[in-house]
């Protein structure tokens, strides 16, 4: 029973050392999520491998892929994907309608693109969205285009959606910076103590090396999460004013004149 | 005439080459020569704001460039020589998927910027520089879920080129003769250009 006792005490003090991956000593916690699907030909492929690791994530949808709703013969396979992330436990959010820099556009824009794609959505979504680019959600010290930010921030917030951006951008997209991802991947979940990791489910190079990623991962000791560990409004239901109408046509107008103001103010000073 | 030899730096591209037609960009001999390189300037709680700096090797010393305002959080991901005193920059987002690359030329001499062109491109890292143009390998998913490469060319409304050639990005070092430059952070997110001229050596920031 001592030696059991001396051998558990060992190995419990002897773990979090062998497994440690970054230089504090520690292992992180993350979240996968990818954006821009669903694909047909990719998307499924991504769910195997997340099922077969056993890891949750994240997918936020491209609304356009859901045009006209189940009524659409066109969108049959796509609702297909949505059934099948559902029904294996990830979570959906929103990537507005189509892939647009939302503070380039008009209020008027920006509040379609994030509303259009609600009601084909409703029985799918979270109340999480991820703007493209993660536009609108930085600070900038410019005060046009923080007005701008705010505009699209605002949308967002009375459209009944939590804006959830990343920690980690392995950027799986670009050629460019595929072959340092996995090690900037791992180094940043150190630097970030890890968080909400950005993938693409439509690259056919994730697709291929998601597994070895995850598996990397894991190697380092680093555990997954599901999105309400990082984002808890995650766990809630998609609020009635994501698919409303006059609440939020009010409340873009008056954000609309709010960046009509600090335009003016600016031109003025000038 | 006096064999001058351009040494242009990008965010990762780095190109070396003779070059008399660039006279700007110049003289990188034994005696120095001008480097210019794409770094982002982070301000706390802001989104970081890219510049463009330019150093004398000679000199040891550099200038800030400031990119358009609709530009200024894109990264720097190639620069390259032309005719005329121009810079050509070609900046992208880099964060996220979906942007395109976009080329501006920058008039050394005016100090002035103008939109060239937009590139039908989102993911590449092989170009082929023509003189008036530049080519992007163009790695692309297409419907059936398969990986290709597809050829756009971009042309540059007149704009002449001086180091045609081909490049794979990123590229963050450079060297030629006695003088080394290295762009110091993540690709194209670079933070510092570190200069170094025989043994004296500086690091450089926006």
């Amino acid at each position: 029973m001592k030696k059991f006792i001396l051998l558990s005490t060992l190995s419990v003090l002897f773990i979090p050392f062998s497994e440690a991956a970054c230089p504090d000593g520690k292992t992180y916690k993350v979240h996968f999520t990818f954006d821009d699907g669903p694909k047909s030909a990719l998307t499924p492929r991504v769910l195997d491998v997340l099922k077969e690791e056993k890891v949750p994530a994240t997918f936020f949808v491209l609304g356009e892929y859901f045009e006209g709703g189940k009524k659409n013969p066109a969108t049959k396979s796509a609702y297909a994907i949505l059934d099948r992330m559902k029904r294996e436990g990830h979570r959906i959010g929103s990537h507005t309608y189509n892939h647009i820099d939302h503070p380039l556009y008009s209020a008027a824009r920006v509040k379609e693109n994030i509303m259009k794609p609600n009601p084909w959505l409703k029985d799918y979504l979270s109340p999480v969205l991820r703007l493209p680019y993660g536009g609108g959600s930085f600070r900038s010290k410019n005060p046009a285009t923080q007005a701008k930010n705010d505009m699209v921030m605002n949308t967002v917030k009375k459209a009944g959606f939590k804006h959830v951006g990343w920690d980690i951008d392995t950027n799986d997209w670009d050629a460019k910076k595929r072959p340092t991802l996995l090690p900037t991947m791992l180094r940043d979940i150190c630097r970030e103590k890890g968080g909400v990791v950005l993938f693409h489910d439509v690259q056919k190079n994730t697709v291929e090396h998601l597994r070895e990623w995850i598996k990397a991962v894991k190697k380092e000791g680093h555990t997954f999460g599901p999105l309400e560990d990082f984002v808890p409004e995650a766990k809630k239901p998609l609020p009635p004013e994501a698919c409303g109408e006059d609440s939020t046509l009010k409340g873009v107008k008056d954000l609309e004149g709010d960046v009509g103001k600090v335009l003016e103010k600016i031109k003025v000073k000038e | 005439m006096k064999n001058i030899i351009t040494f242009t730096f990008a965010s990762l591209l780095l190109t070396t080459a003779a070059c008399a037609q660039s006279p700007v960009f110049t003289s990188l001999s034994s005696t120095g020569g001008t480097i210019f390189a794409g770094v982002k300037l982070e301000s706390k709680g802001n989104e970081p704001e890219t510049y463009l700096i330019k150093v004398s090797s000679a000199e040891m010393t550099s200038d800030k460039i400031a990119l358009p305002s609709d530009i200024s959080h894109r990264e720097v991901v190639a620069l390259f020589p032309a005719e005329k005193n121009l810079l050509v920059v070609m900046s992208q987002k880099t964060v996220e998927q979906g942007d395109k690359p976009q080329f501006h030329s920058f008039d050394t001499s005016k100090k002035e910027w103008k939109k060239l062109a937009e590139a039908d491109c989102v993911s590449f890292a092989k170009l082929k520089v023509e003189k008036e143009a530049v080519t992007f390998v163009c790695v692309e998913t297409n419907a059936k879920g398969d990986e290709v490469e597809n050829m756009k060319k971009v042309s540059l409304k007149g704009v002449t080129l001086t180091q045609p050639g081909e490049i794979t990005l990123p590229l963050a070092k450079i060297e030629k003769d006695a003088v080394k430059a290295e762009l110091l952070g993540d690709s194209f997110e670079w933070k510092e250009l570190k200069v170094g001229v025989d043994k004296k050596e500086k690091v450089f920031r926006p």
